[in-house]
């Protein structure tokens, strides 16, 4: 799809509108539309749930295969770590690279 | 203005992230900056640019968007009063807009306020300043990612984003719940074609922290 120009862009506008849409959704609809409190118990999880399943293969697969323990889980680890402990929002990006860098450079 | 600082600076580390992500998974200047104007939406374009690269069907790419997207719409239910009598393109706008930043900054004041101007200003002032803070960093992280070295791990950027977003939402066992339901299963139906394993993780991991949720509600009650 990286090669094909048309098709590119005509993706970005699908993940646009499966963007907008959600985010005007109920500015547009009818007042009597209210989402219920059974769906609201749902979305809440929808994107933890989301985001986890694109995390996992991101730091799962080297590739094409699945290794459980390779230098993108550690350096993930210490991503998650730096958060925990630190409120700064750059030292994630910081420390989460470098420890990948040093870890592939070593293994 | 002034209260959307804090927000805003922690918008920069994303924002500068998700363009050298763009640049990093092999798009253009000008392919990163039309979707960034586009979709408008750091989880949805990082979440997407790995099925990008690996050609995933449009369906697929346009489920995974709305999924990583479902919270806008309880954000949506919730500032629908804010825009109340006012015309159909201005809610558009609001709606293409929306931002998780000015969505936990102002959402109390918002609905708070009586006056329908001042209620657009609060909203629209700050949800501007998002978009061209966002869009500015974005440019920079483009033009960064194509400063750096060609074996530097800039994909990785991406995973440490989403990290960055997913780790403090683990907060209680619900959540919890669902992100290991997610991982587990997607483990377990990776071998699965057409990403069906994703997608059947992804309800898996909704339906785990909803029945966490209800457990823990009766166990207070029976308490």
């Amino acid at each position: 799809m990286l090669h094909d120009t048309a098709a590119l862009w005509f993706a970005f506008i699908v993940i646009g509108l499966a963007t907008t849409l959600p985010r005007s959704s109920f500015f547009m609809a009818p007042k009597k539309y209210q989402p219920s409190q059974h769906s609201y118990a749902l979305l809440k999880y929808a994107p933890i749930s989301a985001l986890t399943a694109i995390i996992i293969p991101d730091v799962l697969y080297v590739d094409q295969t699945v290794q459980l323990l390779n230098p993108k889980i550690l350096a993930a680890l210490c991503t998650v770590l730096t958060i925990l402990i630190t409120r700064n929002p750059w030292l994630p990006f910081i420390i989460g690279t470098s420890a990948l860098i040093l870890l592939q450079s070593r293994l | 203005m002034r209260d959307y600082t804090p927000p805003a600076i922690g918008l920069l580390p994303w924002a500068t992230a998700t363009g050298m992500a763009m640049h990093g998974a092999g798009l253009s200047f000008a392919e990163s900056m039309g979707m960034s104007i586009i979709v408008y939406g750091a989880t949805a374009q990082l979440g997407t640019l790995p099925l990008l690269v690996s050609g995933a069907s449009y369906w697929l790419i346009f489920c995974t968007a709305l999924i990583l997207n479902l919270r806008f719409l309880i954000f949506s239910a919730t500032l629908s009063p804010v825009f109340s009598g006012t015309r159909r393109r201005v809610r558009c706008l609001a709606g293409y807009l929306m931002s998780d930043g000015v969505m936990a900054a102002f959402s109390a004041r918002l609905l708070a306020e009586p006056d329908k101007d001042k209620r657009l200003g609060l909203y629209f002032g700050p949800s501007l300043m998002n978009w061209v803070i966002w869009q500015l960093f974005t440019v920079i992280g483009i033009l960064a990612g194509a400063s750096l070295p060609g074996h530097w791990p800039i994909g990785f950027l991406a995973t440490i984003s989403l990290l960055t977003l997913t780790t403090p939402m683990v907060s209680n066992m619900p959540m919890a719940a669902a992100a290991a339901v997610t991982a587990a299963v997607l483990i377990v139906l990776h071998t699965l074609p057409f990403r069906l394993g994703f997608l059947l993780a992804i309800i898996a991991g909704m339906l785990a922290g909803y029945v966490v949720e209800q457990y823990s509600r009766k166990d207070r009650h029976a308490a």
